[in-house]
């Protein structure tokens, strides 16, 4: 069979062919080279803008009060930080063991959201190896944040789950100095010093919380709030705006949404948390929302 | 300006983090820079003493006793050959102008947390950008090679 005749190529034709094939993967080598250089130099650009505004952020959480003051006067409130520390905490070694009992009694609405700091602290973290050294910033600042979202309880996977379980918050002693034991009274501007809990020699209930329905305010901001108990618990200022039922467990608090309810989310070892209190409690508390329901359908009937 | 006794606790406590936070990671503090100096040659009442030489920004760079090398923490300027009539402040401005800390000219204690701040800042990005440097120019380097090699192909 025939077939094309392809013509032979004299040497030093091949020759030219090939360097002109060299120039071509050169230019092309060329091109890419100065890509990844450009990509480089802009992701060196991106760390350097992105450490400006870790500190533009970082200087706002601070705020002009704290960004005024000399480093001798930081170093000297450091100094005076580390020595009220040291002696509340050996304050709460000596009085913990007389004092401490659990308490118990009180509930925390749950609100599910936990995800918004760490994604974005993650975020952060998958920058590059390059910002490092610029993380300590962060932990500095999510050190502090996670101070006010320990309040916040953790809730299970799965972003339809209408029972949340939340772990129980024990007082701990540690955070209870750094938080809220630690004042200067004697220093602290007057209305301050009134509203400090150690200015409140009794608390005079106005309502019954043990009747089977009362209505309760919601907490104003940075308003303190007494446990039935007596011991001061921290006012979440996050509202719920759902009706929903708490129910107090072996190892935390369920929290049941006015949300479908999935039968899959009732496992053996769930049912176990419950004593037997609680379910006479939750008996009551069917049979309250029964009638609280008929007075409702009575009303739309007439 | 609030005196120091009207901050909050709160206040403190932010204050006293960052303080641990920057001297943990940046080693940027007098104290530190002070310590630097071992066995430096000048005694404490010589214009280079160890507490002027830390206020202006040196560290002890030196790793024998006739080193008597010292670099800036700003910087990374290093100055050697120091005699006992020499103002660290002067000698780091004039071998340095442009550093940071010599254009703000005063001790750690005398600036404020922002300026202190704008500094760790400062010392942040030019460690970055050095970082930078380095990995570029080895980048460079690479890809010269990877040309020569390249165009040792051709016959
Ligand atoms: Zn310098």
């Amino acid at each position: 069979m025939p077939r094309t005749k392809l013509p032979k190529v004299a040497a030093s034709k091949r020759a030219r062919e090939n360097a002109s094939e060299l120039d071509d993967i050169l230019r092309d080598f060329d091109v890419e080279s100065e890509n990844s250089l450009q990509s480089i130099r802009s992701a060196h650009q991106k760390n350097l803008q992105d450490a400006e505004t870790e500190f533009e952020n970082f200087k706002t959480e601070l705020g002009s009060n704290l960004l005024m003051k000399t480093m001798g006067e930081i170093k000297q409130m450091k100094s005076l930080f580390d020595s009220a520390e040291k002696t509340i905490h050996e304050l709460n070694m000596t009085v913990k063991d007389t004092t401490q009992r659990p308490d118990e009694g009180y509930l925390t609405a749950d609100v599910g959201y936990k995800t918004s700091e760490s994604e974005c602290d993650k975020s952060l973290t998958q920058k590059g190896r390059d910002v490092s050294i610029i993380a300590p910033l962060r932990t500095l600042k999510s050190r502090r944040r996670s101070q006010s979202a320990s309040n916040v309880p953790i809730s299970t996977p799965g972003p339809r789950s209408m029972m949340t379980q939340m772990k129980q918050k024990t007082p701990l002693p540690s955070s209870h100095a750094s938080r809220s034991k630690f004042r200067t009274p004697a220093q602290k501007p007057a209305h301050q010093r009134a509203a400090s809990a150690d200015r409140i020699d009794s608390i005079i209930p106005k309502v019954n919380p043990m009747t089977p329905v009362s209505i309760l305010r919601h907490p104003r901001s940075g308003e303190i709030a007494f446990s039935v108990k007596g011991s001061p618990i921290l006012t979440s200022n996050i509202i719920e705006r759902t009706a929903n039922v708490n129910i107090p467990i072996a190892n935390g608090v369920l929290s049941v949404r006015p949300e479908n309810m999935d039968p899959s989310h009732l496992n053996a070892s769930l049912i176990r948390k419950f004593d037997n209190n609680t379910i006479t409690h939750l008996h009551t508390l069917k049979n309250n929302l029964d009638m609280l329901m008929k007075a409702f359908e009575n009303r739309m009937k007439s | 300006m609030p005196a120091i006794h009207e901050l909050s606790a709160e206040e403190m406590k932010r204050a006293s983090n960052i303080v641990t936070t920057l001297g943990d990671t940046l080693k940027i503090f007098e104290e530190l820079r002070i310590k630097s100096f071992e066995n430096w040659q000048f005694d404490e009442n010589e214009k280079c003493s160890v507490l002027e030489m830390a206020r202006a920004g040196f560290y002890y760079s030196g790793n024998s006793k006739d080193d008597d090398s010292a670099i800036c923490f700003v910087c990374g300027k290093v100055l050697d050959g120091w005699e006992n009539t020499d103002d660290p402040w002067m000698e780091h401005q004039k071998h340095s102008a442009n550093c940071k800390f010599v254009q703000m000219r005063r001790s750690e204690d005398d600036l404020t947390l922002e300026e202190f701040l704008d500094l760790c800042e400062h010392i942040i990005k030019q460690f970055l950008t050095n970082q930078f440097r380095k990995k570029e120019a080895a980048f460079i380097k690479r890809i010269e090679k990877i040309r020569d090699i390249l165009k040792s192909q051709q016959y």
